[in-house]
């Protein structure tokens, strides 16, 4: 069924990895407008060296990876970003100098999207905290101005890695409210160690190990029983 | 021939090749002696900057601390040539163990500076501040000082000529037993993660700092047989403006290999013989140079060379196995 | 006292033209990530054009000028051309092509100007009067020129949507372009700003000094030092450590005259053993490797 849609995403044979060291192998994966894909895999599997290499931090060796059916390969990460493909990284890193509003700012002056009450319906939180320097923010609070950031300009796909890293279990909770009803909006691709929140959103899940995608399901049994063989 | 005497050839090879060019070319003596010479400063840079992965823009303080330690012991102390060369290169281990901790603990940009800095103080110092023993800019003089030294009176310009190549010949066997041994690949290793050195047991810190006392010992020896062949010493030795020289021809040659200063310190030489003809001010071309080389040819002259002959032994092979 | 007074203003002076010179050395670090050594070609052209200007016009605000348009335009070209392919390499690939830039550039200038140095006539002679002691008007208008351009950069850095992409990347070049910012274009602009100033820098001091084709070189010295006293990547440590080491110059120089060369590489020696990142850097931009 799904052959006969064009992927939003799509990765065929991708090689990447630092300098002469390869950490990915023949990553081929398709991500479809709607979904909400998850990534598992232990450290170092190379979730987020893949997702560097889709954001474009990262040139791959080999391989393509088409958005919206055009190659993206080559270009500037803030190109791939401003054609709809936003990714937000790892460590919750702020610009933690800038206020929160200051911040928002700059991800509007990016994408000349300057309609913050839209984010503010998903993100309620943050309203409160526009005055606030963005360094003094819990972490809870810094991903959600992260994922503010991320949905300004409409983005298409979001890439996240790790949001819930270091995060208190009913502030996950929050998180896993927040990412249901952005699907609405966008498709999500999340790297997510946490097995509840996966179980509950996720609508295809790919398992990496060593550099290669090992496993990829869409059944809601299998997805279960894959993040568990994953953790136990 | 096996790879291995090829390789315990080489250092006999480009010192012979140097002798002959001499009995080629005599009016080029002055010259082939300062290849020598230049070749040693320069492989103590390649410790630094090839193995270790640190630019220091302070190299010309290393050499010009070596030549001043032999002309002060020369010009006050004593009269034998080959004690000053010793006294350099204990001040050159002195001064390594000294500043090394001091130094090797800045990483990258600062290393650099620092070493500028040190560069601009240790100008002033024997321009300004010890004038009464250094003379200032009018130069340390002490030729008719040195007596003549056993077997090989090294104060004639031949016979020095014939002494330098026998240090190069040395220092080239003890390079390369360097590159070789373990010290060598723990070098590069450092230089490319040191965190796994790290977790391997290695101490980082002693095996940079090892390196740094290499690479000054280097420059004072190449600065103390400067000032003997010379018979005196200046404050320009030391110059910061210098410093970019031995950086541009440590990459002329190909940084981190054995003999790449070697053929860096000859290009560069060989390029500045050349055009000092029509400039007499040659920052320009070593502006020009560096840049050319550092994006176009980064792997250098010898680099270059073993990477053609690298490659040609494999085609060969190939065709060896498809006959 | 009268001695103390004048050494304190020659000292801020000083400190003035530290600051406009380092601010290319620290911006450039801080943001881009590169050692900036030819902001100190910059620096030497602007003294020229100015006695160059001065000497067939008679105007130095004109050779001011063109020495702040000539040092951005070159700014320009070097960064779009050159430090273009140097981005996210090896710190060592910006230093030695920066550094070979400002060499190229001082075989110009010989070649232009001559080896000899030349001097600048100072555009005002008149002393201010202070409590007795006699000032040089032309010293204080040097304090007020890089005052009000720190002020001037502090308002762009925090006011305009431009300056806050800077203090952004300073932080994190990644996350700004993920936003979609072109952070290419922000370093060019940055770059041209800072090429500017250093320019400005060289003609302001051009009266001060002789004008020669190794000025370069000493300021080097001095804007490595101050900025990294201050902390590479610092715009405030890089202020607070040019105002410190003009007073070190100043005053240390009035004391015993070697300190005012020497003065300042002692303070910066003693922070390092202290403070390994500078007074006020920050840790992890500072070493260089850590690409």
């Amino acid at each position: 069924m799904e052959e006969s849609k064009t992927p939003l995403l799509r990765v065929r044979n991708l090689y990447s990895g630092y300098g002469n060291l390869k950490v990915l192998f023949d990553i081929t994966m398709d991500v479809y407008s709607g979904e909400v894909i998850c990534l598992v895999g232990r450290n170092g599997a190379g979730k987020t060296t893949l997702f560097r290499t889709l954001a474009g931090f990262l040139k791959p060796f080999s391989g393509e990876i088409l958005f919206k059916q055009k190659n993206v390969v080559g270009n500037f990460p803030f190109e791939i970003a401003l054609s709809g493909l936003k990714y937000v990284h790892q460590d919750k890193q702020v610009f933690s100098d800038l206020t929160v509003r200051e911040n928002l700012e700059l991800a509007s002056y990016a994408t000349k999207d300057y309609d913050w009450d839209r984010v503010f319906t998903y993100l309620p939180k943050l309203k409160v905290l526009l005055q606030r320097k963005a360094g003094l923010l819990s972490g809870g609070e810094k991903q959600m101005l992260l994922i503010a950031m991320a949905l300004l300009g409409r983005p298409s796909l979001v890439l996240m890695d790790e949001p819930t890293e270091g995060l208190a279990p009913h502030l996950i909770q929050d998180l896993t409210q927040v990412f249901k009803e952005i699907r609405k909006e966008t498709t999500l691709c999340i790297v997510e160690q946490n097995l509840p929140m996966v179980t509950q959103i996720a609508d295809k899940v790919y398992s990496m190990k060593e550099g290669k995608i090992v496993a990829e399901t869409s059944n809601p049994e299998e997805i279960r029983a894959l993040v568990f063989e994953k953790y136990l | 021939m096996t790879k291995r005497t090829y390789e315990w050839i080489l250092p006999f090879l480009f010192t012979g090749g140097l002798i002959l060019t001499r009995y080629l070319f005599p009016a080029k003596m002055t010259f082939i002696t300062e290849v020598a010479l230049y070749t040693l400063y320069v492989m103590g840079n390649n410790i630094l900057f090839g193995y270790l992965g640190y630019v220091s823009f302070g190299q010309p303080v290393y050499l010009s601390m070596g030549a001043y330690s032999a002309a002060i012991y020369l010009a006050y102390l004593g009269r034998n040539p080959l004690t000053a060369i010793l006294v350099a290169i204990l001040m050159g281990i002195l001064v390594g163990i000294l500043m090394g901790p001091v130094l090797i603990r800045l990483r990258g940009s600062y290393f650099t500076l620092v070493n500028a800095a040190f560069c601009a103080i240790g100008l002033f110092t024997v321009e300004r501040l010890l004038i009464g023993i250094t003379r200032g800019n009018d130069g340390l003089w002490f030729r008719t000082r040195m007596v003549a030294t056993p077997l090989l009176d090294i104060r004639q310009p031949k016979n020095f000529f014939f002494f330098a190549m026998l240090v190069l010949l040395v220092i080239f066997i003890l390079y390369r037993r360097m590159d070789r041994s373990v010290l060598g690949a723990a070098f590069k290793a450092t230089q490319g993660n040191e965190r796994r050195m790290q977790f391997l047991g290695y101490d980082t810190f002693k095996i940079r700092w090892l390196g740094f006392v290499l690479a000054t010992v280097l420059s004072t020896l190449a600065g103390s047989l400067y000032a003997i062949n010379f018979g005196f010493v200046n404050p320009n030795l030391g110059e910061n403006s210098r410093a970019a020289e031995v950086i541009v021809a440590t990459l002329l040659g190909g940084s981190g290999t054995v003999y790449g200063p070697f053929f860096g310190a000859i290009t560069f030489l060989g390029i500045k013989e050349i055009v000092s003809q029509w400039i007499t001010r040659w920052e320009l071309l070593v502006g020009v140079l560096t840049i050319i080389v550092l994006f176009k040819f980064n792997r250098g002259v010898w680099g270059t060379f073993t990477d053609l002959l690298h490659r040609s032994r494999k085609t060969m092979l190939m065709q060896r196995k498809t006959p | 006292m009268s001695v103390w007074l004048s050494a304190v203003v020659y000292g801020l002076s000083t400190s003035a033209i530290l600051f406009l010179v380092s601010i290319a050395l620290s911006v450039g670090y801080g943001l881009m990530r590169i050692v900036n050594l030819e902001a100190m070609l910059y620096y030497s052209l602007g003294a020229y054009l100015t006695y160059t200007l001065v000497s067939s016009t008679g105007s130095m605000w004109l050779g001011a000028l063109s020495g702040v348009l000539v040092g951005a335009a070159l700014g320009f070209l070097v960064e779009t051309q050159l430090l273009r392919r140097v981005y996210g390499k090896n710190m060592l690939f910006s230093m030695v092509t920066t550094f070979s830039v400002y060499l190229i550039g001082i075989g110009l200038i010989q070649y232009i100007w001559g080896l000899n140095p030349k001097p600048v006539a100072s555009p005002t002679d008149t002393m201010l009067r202070f409590w007795g002691v006699a000032i040089p008007l032309y010293r204080v208008m040097i304090i007020g020129i890089a005052g009000i351009t720190y002020i001037g950069f502090q308002l762009f850095l925090t006011r305009t949507i431009v300056g806050k992409a800077i203090r952004a990347g300073i932080e994190n070049r990644d996350h700004v372009q993920s936003l979609g910012i072109n952070i290419y274009r922000i370093f060019t602009l940055t770059f041209v700003l800072a090429s500017g100033l250093a320019g400005l820098g060289g003609a302001l001091n051009a009266p001060l000094i002789m004008v020669g084709p190794y000025m370069g070189n000493d300021m080097l010295l001095y804007a490595f030092t101050t900025v990294i006293l201050g902390g590479l990547g610092s715009l405030k440590g890089t202020f607070v450590s040019a105002l410190i080491l003009g007073q070190v110059i100043s005053i240390g120089g009035t004391i015993w005259s070697p300190l005012s060369f020497v003065g300042p590489f002692f303070v910066m020696f003693t922070v390092l053993i202290f403070k390994p990142n500078g007074l006020f850097g920050v840790k992890g931009i500072a070493f260089g490797f850590d690409q």
